[in-house]
């Protein structure tokens, strides 16, 4: 008798872990593939665009403005529908908002999902959640958008203003110091400012004279400066060189003033580009970007990308003509 | 005798060991480590030249469907080349690839017959001898490419150090029944987990042969794959290694694939992968310890990879071993259960889709009531036990005899 209960709990405990997985194979309830997006397309101005289709039916049609509607989009929504709109300092429209001429935003005004047919100017101090503008917007010092803008014209940001997590422009973005942002797409995004001349740098070491490897700078055959670069450790480009092909590190890429790149930077680490250097293809760090002053990345009528898996600051006068993504967070000097 | 046998049993331990670490260490960085980003951000118009190969041997049931899909592809339709290779196919296949190829000049098929080596390698090869471009991307004919995945896939050859790229596979097929079932569990724990960590650690992430690609002028010039080889895309990953090129492993590139249906098929393609894969090994395993373009890290993953479908034999022999010496009374039974034990314990925490690895990438999938069929992947490893050795020990005779393997197809069920 003994023997027959602990084989019979032998055998429970045997089959106890198979027993949830039972009533799945018989009822399943997790069954389907796990879900590929194939509609997935890489906008960066998907957030805009989806906001301007959902609004525009309800436009259609409008009584007298301003006007109030009650919509049904995910859930009940209250759209408020201006001709041109002011808020005045520090109130907030808790409403969806579409404005149908120019907006203004007052110091500290608040708003929250909002479709802008002309320009719009964002206060100073003022929070917006998310901005979808046909015209120009402007962002005053301070100002801040929670979520995204995307902008039909060019967006301009002054000092000390936040672009949220996505910032979209068709025309250009310009950015003033103390810019803070995650991803932007314009064409260009830029640094308004002069660019700044670094004083003349004395110090020179065979570092700034000859091709130097500390470690594994492994030079394909036949290398001239159209090879590209592949080096398990850091790369060091002095100022004023000329690279044709790309350069790819294993650790961080340090270029010095006016280098041009014809290809692209790709590094493990961190990258810094020197001053008035030159980029005409992609910047993709897993660590830092450090875009110094002036410098270019991109070239006209070719959409690239500046990735940062870490932080990106952007100097004076420096440009991106496409994406500038910066999965930590973006500050402009 | 006895300490001969007795040093191999520990020595068979030691090895379980090793791979349960090594899985440990994998699920560890996946869970907490720095996740190493691929490039499919970036957006760049100026796309390189991209030919995609689709091998195809009696493909009429899914023929149509990759070829729509890759007509579909949001690419430049200046810059994309498609060449099925149908490689002796005796059903409607090649009507179908004429009746594409007539309405879109961009399909250029390849109609492989008569005498010649035949097999996916094989095809690969006369397939690179006119394509067009340096970028050569790769898709089963039973895949079903998203729209986005030729860019996302392209874009990884920016990096110059890239010589194969690699997507995810993912089973459309889960609801047809309980082998489905596990095969996406493991599917999920290979990708999601193994092959991301390989890559965010700078190891051996693996190029699979399909959703994936490489750079033709690389493999033309060492002359090709080999045709006799049945694992090209585990000889073509070695290679690349070895001479310090990289594979980059793209996880968010996802491409349905039909899995197995029948127990049968999957046991046929387990066996010719570890066929495969065990040739491999012979191939490449001194190459890799001394190879002057790997890390240290490196060649001790890529020996690990190497030498993963030896296990289960190297199992099956321990546990055989040991029952043979109880049986004749050479060891006790003390030592007996104690490498039953250590076997429970590898199967548990250490073969190649053990529970814990499957189950984080289950998490990270947001996976719910399938994670309940855990356990019963226990059952796919006495089953994957028995296809990996037989495969094994096909190599081995392939290695000692000198016999040539022919390349089998795995069957269809799509309806």
């Amino acid at each position: 008798m003994k023997v027959a209960i602990l084989v019979g709990l032998g055998a429970l405990l045997l089959a106890l872990p198979f027993l949830p997985g039972l009533r799945e194979l018989r009822q399943p309830k997790d069954a389907e593939p796990i879900r590929i997006d194939e509609s997935f397309t890489r906008d960066p101005r998907f957030f805009g665009n989806s906001l301007r289709e959902k609004l525009a039916p309800f436009l259609e049609g409008l009584p007298e403005l301003p006007a109030r509607l009650a919509i049904e989009l995910r859930r009940p929504e209250t759209l408020a529908v201006y001709a041109d709109l002011r808020v005045p300092e520090g109130a907030h429209e808790d409403a969806l908002v579409v404005a149908l001429g120019v907006a203004v935003l007052e110091r500290g005004a608040r708003l929250d999902e909002t479709w802008i047919r002309g320009d719009a100017d964002v206060g100073p101090g003022a929070h917006v959640r998310a901005l979808a503008c046909d015209g120009q917007a402007t962002l005053r010092e301070g100002a801040r958008i929670l979520r995204w803008i995307d902008v039909e014209g060019h967006l301009l940001a002054e000092a000390g203003s936040d672009l949220g997590l996505s910032a979209s422009a068709a025309g250009a973005v310009r950015l003033s110091p103390g810019c803070a942002f995650r991803r932007i797409w314009g064409r260009p995004v830029f640094v308004r400012g002069e660019a700044v001349r670094p004083a003349p740098d004395e110090r020179l070491t065979i570092e700034d004279e000859v091709v130097w490897g500390r470690t594994r700078l492994s030079l394909p055959p036949g290398f001239h400066l159209e090879k590209d670069v592949v080096a398990l450790t850091e790369v060091r480009i002095g100022r004023g060189a000329v690279l044709s092909g790309t350069i790819k590190a294993h650790g961080p890429i340090v270029l010095g003033e006016g280098v041009r790149v014809r290809g692209h930077l790709i590094s493990r680490k961190r990258i810094e580009i020197g001053s008035g250097a030159r980029i005409f293809g992609n910047v993709f760090a897993e660590g830092d970007v450090d875009i110094g002053s002036g410098a270019h990345v991109g070239r006209k009528g070719g959409t690239k990308t500046v990735y940062s898996g870490g932080r990106v600051r952007i100097g004076p006068g420096a440009a991106v003509l496409g994406w500038l993504i910066a999965e930590r967070g973006g500050h402009v000097e | 005798m006895a300490v001969a046998l007795t040093v191999w049993m520990i020595a068979i331990v030691v090895v379980m060991i090793i791979y349960a670490g090594r899985h440990w260490v994998l699920t560890l960085n996946r869970l907490l480590g720095h996740q190493r980003p691929y490039m499919q951000d970036i957006i760049d118009e100026d796309l390189p030249g991209v030919t995609v190969l689709v091998p195809m041997h009696n493909e009429e049931q899914v023929a149509d469907g990759v070829l729509t899909a890759l007509l579909a592809q949001d690419y430049p339709a200046d810059r994309l080349e498609i060449i099925p290779i149908d490689d002796h196919s005796t059903d409607r296949t090649q009507k179908i690839l004429e009746s594409y190829a007539v309405r879109n000049p961009r399909i250029r098929p390849i109609y492989r017959r008569g005498e010649g080596a035949r097999g996916k390698p094989a095809g690969l090869n006369e397939a690179l001898g006119i394509a067009g471009n340096e970028v050569i991307l790769v898709f089963d004919a039973d895949y079903q490419p998203p729209p986005d995945i030729v860019r996302e896939l392209a874009l990884a050859f920016l990096d110059p150090e890239v010589g194969a790229v690699m997507g995810r596979v993912v089973p459309s097929n889960t609801a047809s029944g309980f082998l489905a079932r596990l095969l996406d569990l493991e599917r999920s724990g290979g990708y999601q987990v193994d092959q991301q960590a390989r890559y965010s650690m700078n190891l051996v992430p693996q190029y699979g042969g399909t959703v994936g690609g490489f750079r033709r002028s690389v493999v033309l010039s060492w002359g090709g794959f080999d045709p006799y080889v049945l694992a090209e895309d585990t000889d073509l990953t070695f290679r690349l290694l070895v001479r310090g090129w990289r594979v980059a492993y793209a996880n968010k590139v996802e491409c349905y694939e039909e899995a197995p249906q029948t127990w049968d098929a999957r046991f046929r393609q387990l066996r010719r992968w570890a066929r495969g894969h065990t040739q491999t090994m012979f191939r490449h395993w001194r190459r890799v310890l001394t190879s002057p373009n790997m890390t240290p890290a490196q060649r001790v993953d890529g020996m690990l990879l190497l030498g993963i479908y030896m296990i289960p034999p190297l199992i099956l022999t321990g546990l055989g071993l040991s029952l043979a010496l109880f049986i004749t009374g050479t060891i006790p039974l003390a030592a007996t259960l104690l490498l039953s034990f250590f076997a429970v314990g590898y199967n548990a925490f250490g073969n190649f889709a053990p529970f814990y690895q499957v189950g984080t990438a289950g998490v990270l999938d947001g996976m719910r009531e399938r994670l309940f069929l855990l356990p019963y992947l226990f059952f796919m490893f006495l089953f994957n036990s028995w296809a990996v050795t037989l495969g094994a020990f096909d190599a081995v005779v392939d290695v000692l005899g000198g016999r040539v393997p022919t390349w089998e197809k795995t069957a269809r069920f799509r309806q």
